[in-house]
C-alpha cells in the first residue's frame, strides 16, 4: 500500500531529486569501486585489440594528421576573420566552452530510463542543465548534481528534448528521445528540406545549451519520418565532458581599432554623411 | 537479530546474507559494462536473492526490508519512487504463493518457477511504465532483461546456497 502511494509521486519533485542526488553522492564511492574491474577489463581488451591493429592504426593516424594539418591553416584564417567580423558588428562573443572531464561510474540505462552517473559534481562547478559531451558529440545534459556526482539524462531518454539546427539548411527542430537508440526530430517546419546525412548541431535556443555542439546526422525512413543517427555511441561511454556555463563576454569596445581601422571614427563619419549630402543639395 | 530476520534460528549472518546479496546486485546492475549489445537491458539478478528469501518463507519483516531495498533501487536508478519497491513486494508475494511448489520441487522446478515469476515481474514493470507518461516503454528490452536474468539464475542461486549453508534448498 505504501509503495502504491509512493509510485504516484511525481518523478521530478525537487525533494525527490535532492534525495536521489544525496543517495548517489553517498553511494558513488561504492559504485566507483564496483566499476573498476569492468573498466580494467575493457581497457585490457582494447589494448589487446590495439596491439593487433597497431600498424594499420598508425597508417590511419598519419593520414588523419595530414588532413588535419591542411585544415589548420584554413581554420586559423576563419578564426581571424570571425573575430574581425565580430568586432565590426560589436557582437558579444559566445562563451568559450569550459569542459570538465568525468568518468561514468553508473549506467542506469534500463528498459524504463536512460541516464548515467558521472563522478563529478558541484565541487567542479557542475550544475543542472549543463550540456554533456562525449568524444565526438553531445550525449545529454545534467539533470541533477551533487557534491561529487551528477546524473546525466541521455538524448535517447523519453524526457530529453534538445533544440537543434541543421547546418546545411538552417532548419530548426526539437530532438526528442524515444525508446530507440535513434531520437526523432519533432516540430519541423512544414516545408523543411532536410536531406539524409545533414549534420545537426545544437541551436542554443532557450539559452540552456551552447550553440554549435555536434549532435548527429539526419536519417529519413521510407515513410518520411525524421530521426537522428547520433554521433556518439551512448552504450560505449566511459568518459564524458561537462560544458560548464559561463557568462557571455561583453561586446568588444567599439572605439578600439581593428587592423588600423578605427570603428569609432568610421561610425562618426558615416553618421555625418547624410548632413554633408544635405548641405551639397542646398 | 536472528529472531528478527530468521526465526528458524540460523546465524544472523546467514539470515542477512540474501539481503546483502540483493543490495550488492542492485549496485552491480548499474555498473557500466560498455557492451553495445546490452544497451538498454538491465538484468534483474537482484530478483534471485528475493526469490531465495521468499522460498525460505520464515522472515517476518522480509516484505518491509524488500520495499526499502526497492526504494534504494528507485533512488539510484531514476525510476519513480516506489516503482521497484512495489515490484519487489509483489514479486515476493508471488513467489510466496508458490512456496509449496518450490519447497517440494527439485532445482529444475525452482528454475522454472523463477522463470515464470521473473517474466511476471518484468511484465508488471512494463505495465507500470506504460501507465506513467514520464517513462520509457520498451517491450523487447524488458523481455531480454528477463531472459538474461533467467539465464543467470543458477550462478547466483548456487552462490547463495554455498554461503547460506543451512538453507532448505536441495539442489
Amino acid at each position: 500500500m505504501a509503495a502504491l502511494l509512493l509510485v504516484v509521486l511525481p518523478r521530478d519533485d525537487p525533494r525527490i531529486v535532492q534525495l536521489r542526488q544525496m543517495s548517489l553522492d553517498l553511494l558513488s564511492p561504492v559504485l566507483d569501486v564496483f566499476s573498476i574491474p569492468f573498466v580494467e577489463l575493457r581497457e585490457a581488451s582494447m589494448s589487446a585489440r590495439d596491439l593487433v591493429a597497431l600498424r594499420e592504426q598508425n597508417m590511419d593516424l598519419r593520414e588523419e594528421n595530414r588532413n588535419l594539418k591542411s585544415q589548420l591553416d584554413e581554420l586559423t584564417r576563419a578564426r581571424l576573420l570571425l573575430s574581425q567580423y565580430r568586432k565590426l558588428l560589436a557582437l558579444p562573443a559566445e562563451p568559450n566552452l569550459h569542459l570538465v572531464s568525468a568518468r561514468v561510474i553508473a549506467d542506469l540505462s534500463s528498459p524504463f530510463v536512460r541516464t548515467l552517473v558521472a563522478n563529478t559534481g558541484k565541487m567542479a562547478g557542475v550544475e543542472q542543465g549543463q550540456a554533456v559531451l562525449g568524444n565526438s558529440g553531445l550525449v545529454g545534459r545534467v539533470v541533477s548534481s551533487g557534491r561529487v556526482s551528477s546524473r546525466i539524462l541521455l538524448l535517447t531518454d523519453f524526457n530529453s528534448h534538445v533544440p537543434v539546427v541543421a547546418l546545411s539548411s538552417g532548419v530548426r527542430a526539437i530532438l526528442s528521445g524515444t525508446n530507440s537508440d535513434n531520437p526523432e526530430l519533432r516540430y519541423l517546419p512544414r516545408k523543411a528540406k532536410l536531406k539524409q546525412g545533414d549534420l545537426l548541431v545544437t541551436s542554443g535556443d532557450g539559452g540552456q545549451m551552447p550553440i554549435g555542439l555536434p549532435v548527429g546526422t539526419v536519417q529519413i525512413d521510407a515513410e518520411g519520418n525524421h530521426s537522428v543517427n547520433l554521433r556518439e555511441d551512448l552504450s560505449q561511454l566511459e568518459y564524458v565532458r561537462v560544458a560548464l556555463s559561463r557568462e557571455l563576454d561583453p561586446p568588444p569596445d567599439i572605439a578600439s581599432p581593428i587592423n588600423g581601422l578605427d570603428i569609432g571614427k568610421l561610425a562618426t563619419s558615416l553618421a555625418a554623411k547624410p548632413d554633408s549630402a544635405g548641405a551639397a543639395n542646398e | 537479530m536472528s529472531d528478527f530476520f530468521n526465526p528458524s534460528g540460523q546465524s544472523p549472518t546467514a539470515g542477512l546474507l540474501p539481503y546483502f546479496f540483493t543490495f550488492a546486485l542492485i549496485l552491480l546492475s548499474h555498473v557500466p559494462v560498455s557492451m553495445p549489445w546490452l544497451s538498454g537491458i538491465t538484468a534483474g539478478f537482484f530478483l534471485v536473492p528475493i526469490y531465495f528469501v521468499a522460498t525460505r518463507g520464515d522472515d517476518y519483516f522480509a516484505g518491509l526490508v524488500l520495499l526499502l531495498m526497492g526504494i534504494v533501487n528507485d533512488l539510484i536508478s531514476e525510476t519513480p519512487i516506489g516503482f521497484w519497491g512495489l515490484i519487489f513486494c509483489l514479486y515476493f508475494l508471488l513467489v510466496r504463493s508458490q512456496f509449496w511448489v518450490v519447497a517440494r520441487g527439485d532445482f529444475r522446478v525452482r528454475w522454472s518457477v523463477f522463470a515464470g515469476t521473473c517474466l511476471a515481474a518484468y511484465f508488471l514493470a512494463f505495465i507500470m511504465a506504460a501507465w506513467r507518461n514520464d517513462m520509457n516503454v520498451d517491450a523487447l528490452a524488458s523481455f531480454l532483461s528477463a531472459l538474461v536474468t533467467i539465464i543467470g539464475f543458477p550462478v547466483i542461486w548456487l552462490l547463495l546456497d554455498y554461503f547460506v549453508q543451512d538453507t532448505k534448498a536441495d539442489i
